[in-house]
Order: structure tokens, then C-alpha cells, then sequence
């Protein structure tokens, strides 16, 4: 009997030395943080033109820029000094200008961001002046649309305002919220 | 004309229409007048000045206190306004309160810089042209 309680005790020991030995190991350091390899453009481009035609051979889409860079893993362009040019109804012109473009691998959308100015240019009347922070633009949707805060000024017309949709097809221009117009009529000094 | 203020909730701007419409509590500042109006379109003239305006609203309401002249308010559930001519066009429910005169037409027509007004009844029989002058207080009346 004697013998068993013995063993039992040396035992019990035998576990409680191993659970303190366990809290005292010092903890295992962070592993390394493993550099996401920046991945490399397959080949680029200066001064590049995109152009797309329609059926007619008529020129839809322009798309300049002085840089473009292709990625293989998604097929995404990426561009600097952005300049876009759409067709509207009746020979009415959109033409946008950003420091920094993508194109998604589809052709499907084209993020510009960084002093995004569109300009809708009309054959008589003054030009409108769109300004944001970010701008997508679908070419085949004819579609411009942004969150970010937008100013439009239009001869002496300045609106302000959140968020933007440009149709640019049905020529049709929407602020979605906040929006304040000041219209100055040239009979006002200031 | 002078500065023209405009807030709302939305804008649209057509521009084969030549309409900018304003959508969602607008209101608008010009000078001497002050508009409330749920929706406002404005419509463009061949030089691209937005020259006319119509107002719905339930109703709209238009407070104009020109300098030297008494407060006119204006109630009405259309309001059409020419910009150039500051000519006004009222019609349902319309109400026009100068003072101590209150005219209520079914459609009202008022030039605001020669203040001459005409007002011209609907089709029902509860809709004449009614007027309503408020007695000067006795106090105004004996000049004390």
C-alpha cells in the first residue's frame, strides 16, 4: 500500500514541476514578417494612347498617359498623369484628367484619383467644370461616379456637394447631397 | 439680379434639357427674396443663363421684404418665377398676405418691382377670389 502512495506522490511531482516548467519557457519570438514581393510590371509603356472604336470606327474611348505600367497577376494597368476623353450625345466632349489611373484587367472601369478634373466640353455655351478626390469612370456604361466631395462651376455658377453620378450618355450630371449654388449675375460686383 | 444662393438636399443638372433641378428641402437667397420649396428647375436660355424657375412645394413659400416697402409673403403649391422680369406666377391654394391684406385665388399673378397683382378664381364654386383687410388696431387708427 505503501508503495502505491509513493508512486502517486512521485507522480503528482513529476506533473507540477512540468506545468511550472511550461510557464517559465520564454515565449516563442514573432515570426518574421515575409516581405510581400512588390510585384513587377511585364512591360510598360511612355506616352501611351488607348484607343477604343465602335462599330462605325468611330473613336468612343481615348485614354493617355505618361506611364503605364501592365501587371500580369490581374492585368491591371496602372498609369500616371492621366488624360480621358468620352464621347456625349451630339458631338459633346468629356474629357477627365487625373495624376493617377487604373485600369482593371477588364477595361471595365478606370479609377482616377489625385486633382481629378472632368471638363464637359459643349459645342456652344460655357464649358462645365467637375473637381474631386477620386472619380470612376465606366467607359462602356457611359458612367462617372464618385463619394468623395465635388465642386462644379459652370461660367458664374459654382456648386458644391457629395458625391457625384455623371451619365454621361444622357448627358446628365447628379450631386447627391449637401448642395449649395452660388450663381454671381454679372450685375454683382463682387 | 444680384447673388443668387441655392440649398437642397440633390441637384440634377440636364444638359440637353437645359433644366438644373433641385431636389429635397431648397431654399433660395436672393437679395430680398426667400424661397422654401421642395423641388426647383431651372431652365436655361440660349446664352446658357438660367432665366425662369418652377417651384412646387406643399406649399412653396416666398418672403420677399424689398427695401423701403412692406414684407410680402406668398404661399402657393406652384409657383412659376421669370428671373429677368421678376415676374410671378401662382396657382393652387395661392395666397398672397401684404400688410394688413390677404388675397387667396386660385391662381395669382404678381409683378414684384410694379407690385400689381391679379387674381383669378378656379372651377369650383369654393374657389373665388377672396380678400381679407384686417381693421387698423384703434391706438394706429387715433395716431397715438
Amino acid at each position: 500500500m505503501l508503495r502505491w502512495l509513493a508512486a502517486l506522490l512521485i507522480i503528482a511531482a513529476a506533473i507540477i514541476s512540468l506545468l511550472m516548467l511550461g510557464e517559465r519557457r520564454e515565449p516563442l519570438p514573432p515570426p518574421a514578417p515575409v516581405e510581400a514581393e512588390e510585384e513587377q510590371p511585364d512591360y510598360w509603356m511612355e506616352s501611351s494612347r488607348i484607343e477604343r472604336f465602335d462599330e462605325d470606327g468611330e473613336r468612343l474611348l481615348l485614354l493617355d498617359s505618361d506611364r503605364l505600367a501592365h501587371f500580369p497577376s490581374d492585368e491591371r494597368s496602372e498609369m500616371r498623369q492621366v488624360r480621358a476623353e468620352q464621347r456625349g450625345p451630339e458631338s459633346l466632349l468629356w474629357e477627365m484628367h487625373a495624376e493617377h489611373g487604373l485600369v482593371t484587367g477588364d477595361r471595365s472601369l478606370v479609377a482616377l484619383s489625385g486633382d481629378v478634373r472632368m471638363e464637359r466640353r459643349a459645342p456652344h455655351g460655357p464649358s462645365t467644370w467637375l473637381y474631386t478626390d477620386s472619380l470612376e469612370f465606366l467607359p462602356r456604361d457611359d458612367l462617372a461616379r464618385t463619394d468623395d466631395p465635388v465642386r462644379m462651376e459652370r461660367g458664374a455658377t459654382i456648386t458644391t456637394g457629395i458625391g457625384l453620378h455623371a451619365a454621361m450618355a444622357e448627358d446628365r450630371l447628379i450631386i447627391k447631397q449637401e448642395v449649395r449654388t452660388r450663381h454671381v449675375s454679372p450685375t454683382d460686383p463682387n | 439680379e444680384g447673388e443668387m444662393e441655392i440649398l437642397a438636399d440633390e441637384q440634377d443638372v440636364d444638359g440637353q434639357a437645359g433644366t438644373a433641378t433641385y431636389r429635397g428641402n431648397v431654399e433660395i437667397r436672393q437679395q430680398n427674396l426667400l424661397i422654401y420649396a421642395d423641388q426647383v428647375v431651372f431652365f436655361e436660355n440660349e446664352d446658357g443663363e438660367y432665366d425662369r424657375a418652377e417651384m412646387r412645394g406643399q406649399p412653396v413659400h416666398l418672403i420677399s421684404t424689398p427695401e423701403g416697402r412692406a414684407k410680402t409673403e406668398a404661399f402657393a403649391h406652384f409657383m412659376e418665377y421669370n428671373l429677368q422680369t421678376e415676374h410671378l406666377l401662382m396657382q393652387g391654394e395661392a395666397r398672397l398676405k401684404q400688410e394688413r391684406q390677404d388675397l387667396r385665388a386660385e391662381r395669382i399673378e404678381y409683378d414684384l418691382p410694379t407690385e400689381r397683382i391679379r387674381a383669378s378664381r378656379g372651377d369650383g364654386e369654393d374657389e373665388r377670389v377672396r380678400v381679407r383687410f384686417e381693421r387698423q388696431s384703434p391706438d394706429r387708427e387715433n395716431g397715438s
